[in-house]
């Protein structure tokens, strides 16, 4: 593995880490890969320490962009990519995951405004609460375009 | 100026003399100063931050907040590039006798470029939240005083940096206040998308 690839690991898992304990503390469901909120902060942990010492373990990896270190625009280019990956992943996952919860909040309505963003997600998973907000908007869109229909 | 100048070398020259004295030391500023380490997990941080509040008003603090953090590093990174397209001062290792813990890099030494981007991110997020804001506000002076240590920075680098990083994040923070609600809009379109 080079050390490009070894560095989009590390922002993948950390970013991952990062939404699984900050989903936890806030108590959005739809984005924990375990339903146990404490196993789910304890998996994010984990992804953080376990990641910053795999990386790490050998030192600062001071390395020179002209030998084999990473530049910083690429630096950069690399943690969005990463992040990207990280968050792809999670809401695909935690969608597949916890689609049984979800279709149940979908029975009975949700507590929470589904165009709330982040909060819906305390009761569906993201790709629902996406779904909801699409066809909400396309919804309004019928509507307005029906008030200026002439058939 | 002069006199300016030579204090800074001074306080360096002081400083980087303790080098080899405590070599665990040594070994945790090796790990401080990396490229990776400390820019990194301020990032993850901001990630956190985005996602890691309960209740809408709190939430939208510190979205506002990583906002200005995420903008303010694009601006910090900008300033330095614009001075330094000006001006060019050499790094400690070429007019000293230095004990080296880092690799020797060849772009200008003021103002420090990570103090600027690291020290940004901390003003965005001290102005949504004290706590977190001034503990990587810590993180952020240990990092530019562990620069100076491993032979990279003068101190005035690290004071120039942090002073860019700081101004740039207001300033950001000013203009985004400015141009409202545009920064509500476009919280209001990611929030659509279910990521706000």
């Amino acid at each position: 593995m080079t050390f490009h690839q070894e560095y989009l690991l590390l922002v993948f898992l950390l970013c991952s880490g990062a939404v699984q304990a900050a989903a936890a503390y806030s108590g959005l469901r739809g984005l924990q890969f375990f339903s146990n909120r404490r196993l789910s902060a304890g998996l994010g942990m984990a992804l953080v320490l376990g990641s910053l010492v795999w990386f790490f373990h050998s030192g600062g990896r001071n390395l020179p962009d002209t030998n084999g270190g990473i530049a910083g625009a690429s630096q950069f280019g690399l943690f969005v990519l990463g992040g990207f990956l990280a968050l792809l992943f999670t809401f695909l996952v935690t969608s597949f995951a916890n689609r049984r919860n979800g279709a149940a909040a979908r029975r009975e309505p949700p507590a929470v405004d589904t165009r709330d963003g982040l909060p819906s997600l305390s009761e569906t998973t993201f790709l629902q609460a996406l779904c909801n907000n699409l066809r909400a908007l396309w919804k309004l869109y019928r509507k307005q375009t029906q008030r200026y229909s002439s058939g | 100026m002069e006199a300016v100048s030579q204090a800074d070398a001074e306080i360096f020259l002081w400083l980087n003399n303790g080098v080899g004295s405590l070599p665990l030391l040594d070994r945790v500023v090796q790990w401080i100063v990396s490229d990776y380490l400390i820019p990194v997990v301020f990032s993850t941080i901001l990630l956190g931050l985005w996602f890691g509040w309960r209740g809408q008003e709190m939430r939208e603090l510190h979205q506002r907040g990583v906002m200005v953090a995420g903008i303010g590093v694009g601006i910090a990174n900008a300033f330095v590039k614009t001075i330094n397209a000006f001006y060019f001062r050499p790094r400690p290792f070429d007019s000293h006798e230095v004990s080296l813990l880092f690799y020797p890099p060849t772009d200008s030494s003021f103002p420090a470029n990570p103090i600027a981007i690291t020290v940004a991110m901390a003003t965005g997020v001290w102005m949504a939240n004290r706590k977190i804001g001034a503990a990587m506000f810590g993180v952020a002076m240990i990092y530019g005083l562990a620069r100076v240590y491993a032979g990279v920075f003068y101190p005035m680098d690290v004071v120039g940096g942090a002073l860019i990083g700081l101004g740039a994040a207001y300033l950001v923070y000013l203009v985004l206040r400015l141009i409202e609600p545009v920064p509500t809009l476009c919280l209001r379109l990611v929030r659509f998308l279910c990521m706000a």
